[in-house]
């Protein structure tokens, strides 16, 4: 028959591909050289739920970077006015994210009103001697995007140089970043949360005062707020300096970890040009007094400045190697545009990952050697005909796991029990079926071809109705239901297509003759 | 025909209606049992080198203020692993998890030698996460439905996609309702298991109004008879597929780690509502839903 010959070549050839899609899943590190000409080199990963690691959400904290925003285009707007040579009398923020420029008189305020209205991104609005600007949403959305981007970036920099392979970072949604790291050990774990989500925003700063007690600094700088700012140090010190910082972390070209004469590590950076001017200059005007370093807003240390210094300086504090070491690595890769929380920490030990998987494992075994027992006893012939098909399903499925390059996770074994379980079940209506047509009276090669093609529609609508659910979940969930969902639309397509295609040319070829089967004569 | 099906499907119908009526009223109440993927908290699996008793660790806490932890074995007893729970009352929205959980390693190093134990796993979840992962869920089900709907209103007829949608929230709220009587966590795997119940109801209850379908198609008989010689046709294959079903779950509950276990009771559940939703609920909805219109 033509159409049986057509599912034997096509069959052949999904087992084919499926073989070689599958093969990097199982010899990954085994890959000739040659194979990433021909086929793809994608496989099958295990999630972190599997395998231990660290799962960690970083998100925006939105009030922070909405603020952020609106400071720089508060600065961006001053400058520009300026430049048109327009009398402003204030420009501020609130805490509502709007700017309010205030004016003098009316004509600087219709002067500027049209300036500010160039820029698409602003919103204006007039009051009494005061434009009041906002952003539009796609302008907040775009920026946000933009930061996020750039956060992504650097922490990406820092894992990298932290030594860690296989590592994942990815944007979720407008204001999240997950970060996944497989199979770290206990130690290195604190230090690497630690490395993702310092801000690492770097300042220079003169003191003006130190004292132990804040209360006390701010008491006697009362008057003068706005020109100072309060530090707690690290020893239970506080310091009243200068408000604003001259020289920021972004000039910092590199850091390295050095150690003093008494073997104390401590870290030493070298500026770019830019920065080293502006140091050169603060270093001078303040010799004799201190400079506070000031790193996320605590005083990491503040040395009394001897001599002018030009190209580079150093942070010391008492350090361990590995805290002077991850501190070099953040100042490196630089400061993040703006602070990030982490919303959500996972941490699973290899130990408990492999203890799921061993259990896992060999509960899924025994199940299967059960099943196939069981359908070769009930079934018969038939049955080892159903066991192949699960065998070349099973292959299909991984090959084009493997092809996704997908990461399954315990979620994901589920959609893989669920669509298995199916299989199972399509191979049951078909030779359910096939029995009943025997019960007519009908010959064996007959029964089985009239089974086959009563059941297709069966198997397609019960298969494509999950599937089609699965689908929806895929795209509208997230983490487990994705992951499920993952698994269950592969497996289902593979599943339908094993049943009506494969199982039938295995049938077709295999068996010509069937024996009264199990519950035949019950009926 | 040892069983008169319809015979008893209006009874059937009503008690199992009324049942998920007061599961829905129950669930509303007492509410489940959500793990801190949704609820937000830390949760913490600690592995000793000797024994520890439950006793010792609370207090150890409790001396340090923790006064909402939870504790549990973890596992089998013998391991001396204990899973600890703190709620999210403990945490503000941009608690510094950092410094948090070096409070709770001060806490174990004040009783223990740091040696003498290993946190296997922590997890820490902000409650704003948890409340976006259950708003997905819940409309990756809804749409899920709805595309069910839509498939099976299109492949078969208005009343066949009503009833398989109202079976699938019979097993949905059964099954929930199940869950919060086993007093099980709701966790990710728990979800998992939940949504491959679905799966499977959904699967089921398809099969025998494929069977329906096709006998309305060449026999004459009414709608009542149709359906329950259809049910009869696939009875063989639904108590096969319910055997093969088990054959997988039992090891798993058996042999499985805790995570396992959990998923394969309330899959083990789950499939026998499934099945007993395809048989008894979905085709009786559709049969009222056709009693008005002629049987063509």
């Amino acid at each position: 028959m033509n159409k049986i010959k057509l599912y034997r070549y096509f069959s052949f050839l999904v087992l084919l591909l499926s073989l070689v899609f599958v093969y990097p899943t199982f010899q990954a590190n085994n890959l000739p050289g040659w194979w990433n000409y021909f086929f793809p080199a994608n496989k099958v990963n295990l999630g972190l739920d599997l395998r231990g690691g660290i799962f960690v959400v970083l998100g925006l904290n939105k009030k922070v970077s909405s603020n952020v925003i609106s400071d720089k285009e508060a600065a961006k707007i001053k400058a520009e006015i300026l430049n048109n040579k327009i009398l402003l009398r204030d420009i501020i923020t609130n805490d509502n994210n709007e700017i309010i420029l205030s004016f003098y008189d009316i004509d600087s305020l219709e002067s500027s009103k049209k300036v500010l209205d160039k820029n698409t991104n602003y919103v204006t609005a007039i009051g009494d001697k005061t434009i009041v600007v906002t952003f539009t949403e796609t302008f907040l959305t775009q920026t946000k995007d933009k930061l996020l981007k750039q956060v992504k970036n650097i922490l990406s920099n820092r894992i990298d140089q932290f030594g860690v392979i296989e590592s994942s970072i990815q944007l979720s949604g407008s204001e999240r970043i997950i970060v996944q790291i497989p199979g770290i050990n206990e130690s290195d774990r604190e230090r690497i949360l630690n490395i993702i989500s310092k801000t690492a925003m770097l300042e220079f700063k003169p003191v003006v005062e130190e004292g132990e007690s804040l209360a006390v600094l701010m008491q006697k700088y009362q008057d003068q707020r706005n020109k100072f700012s309060f530090y707690e140090g690290t020893d239970n010190n506080y310091f009243a300096t200068v408000k604003s910082s001259k020289l920021k972390g972004e000039s910092i070209e590199d850091a390295s970890v050095s150690y003093d004469e008494f073997n104390r590590p401590y870290v030493s950076f070298s500026l770019n040009k830019s920065g080293s001017s502006v140091f050169s200059k603060l270093t001078k005007e303040n010799i004799g007094n201190k400079i506070a370093i000031i790193l996320d807003g605590k005083v990491k240390s503040a040395p009394v400045v001897q001599s002018q210094i030009f190209g580079s300086g150093s942070i010391s504090g008492n350090f361990t190697f590995e805290e002077a070491n991850d501190l070099a690595i953040i100042l490196k890769s630089g400061s993040l545009p703006i602070p990030i929380s982490i919303l959500q920490e996972k941490t699973i030990g290899p130990s408990l990952g492999s203890d799921s998987v061993e259990n896992g494992k060999n509960s899924m075994m025994l199940a299967a050697i059960l099943i196939f027992i069981f359908m070769i006893y009930y079934y018969r012939k038939l049955g080892i005909v159903c066991d192949l098909a699960l065998v070349f399903n099973l292959v299909c499925i991984f090959g084009l796991l493997s092809l996704f390059g997908v990461t399954l996770t315990f979620p994901g074994i589920a959609g893989l029990v669920l669509t298995l379980g199916m299989a199972v079940d399509g191979n049951i209506i078909i030779y359910e079926r096939i029995k009943e047509e025997l019960i007519k009276g009908k010959d064996a090669l007959s029964s089985i071809e009239l089974g086959f093609d009563r059941s297709v529609s069966t198997i397609i609508d019960a298969n494509f109705t999950t599937l089609i659910a699965a689908i929806c979940m895929f795209f509208l969930g997230d983490g487990p239901i994705k992951g499920f969902a993952v698994t269950l639309s592969i497996g289902l397509f593979s599943t339908i297509f094993s049943n009506i295609v494969f199982a039938r040319v295995l049938t077709k070829y295999l068996v010509k003759s069937l024996p009264p089967m199990r519950g035949q004569n019950e009926v | 025909m040892k069983f008169d099906f319809f015979k008893n499907m209006k009874a059937i119908f009503i008690i199992s209606s009324l049942l998920v009526v007061f599961s829905l009223y129950s669930l509303n109440k007492s509410g489940l049992d959500y793990g801190i993927e949704f609820m937000g908290g830390t949760e913490l699996v600690v592995s000793f080198n000797e024994e520890v008793k439950v006793e010792d660790i609370r207090e150890d806490f409790l001396k340090a203020n923790y006064e909402n932890l939870t504790i549990q074995n973890y596992g089998k007893k013998s391991n001396n692993e204990f899973l600890l729970r703190l709620p999210v009352e403990d945490l503000d929205e941009d608690v510094d998890v950092q410094k948090y959980k070096k409070n709770l390693k001060n806490v174990l190093d004040a009783e223990f030698t740091p040696d003498g134990y290993s946190v296997k796993r922590i997890d820490f979840i902000g409650p704003k996460v948890g409340k976006e992962l259950v708003r997905n869920g819940v409309y990756s089900i809804v749409f899920g439905s709805l595309a069910i709907l839509a498939y099976v209103f299109f492949r078969f007829s208005l009343s066949f996609a009503v009833a398989s949608i109202f079976a699938l929230f019979h097993d949905f709220i059964l099954t929930a309702f199940l869950i919060s009587l086993l007093n099980i966590e709701i966790t990710l795997s728990s979800i998992a298991a939940i949504l491959t119940v679905i799966g499977y109801s959904v699967n089921d209850t398809i099969v025998i109004f494929d069977r329906v379908r096709e006998n309305v198609k060449n026999l004459s008989s009414s709608l009542e008879d149709i359906i329950q010689i259809s049910i009869i046709q696939t009875l063989s294959r639904t108590i096969l597929t319910v055997i093969t079903v088990l054959i997988v779950l039992i090891p798993l509950y058996f042999l499985g780690g805790v995570e396992i276990k959990d998923f394969a009771l309330i899959m083990i559940l789950g499939v026998g509502l499934g099945t007993y939703s395809s048989i008894f609920y979905a085709p009786y909805i559709m049969y009222i839903l056709n009693k008005g219109k002629k049987n063509d």
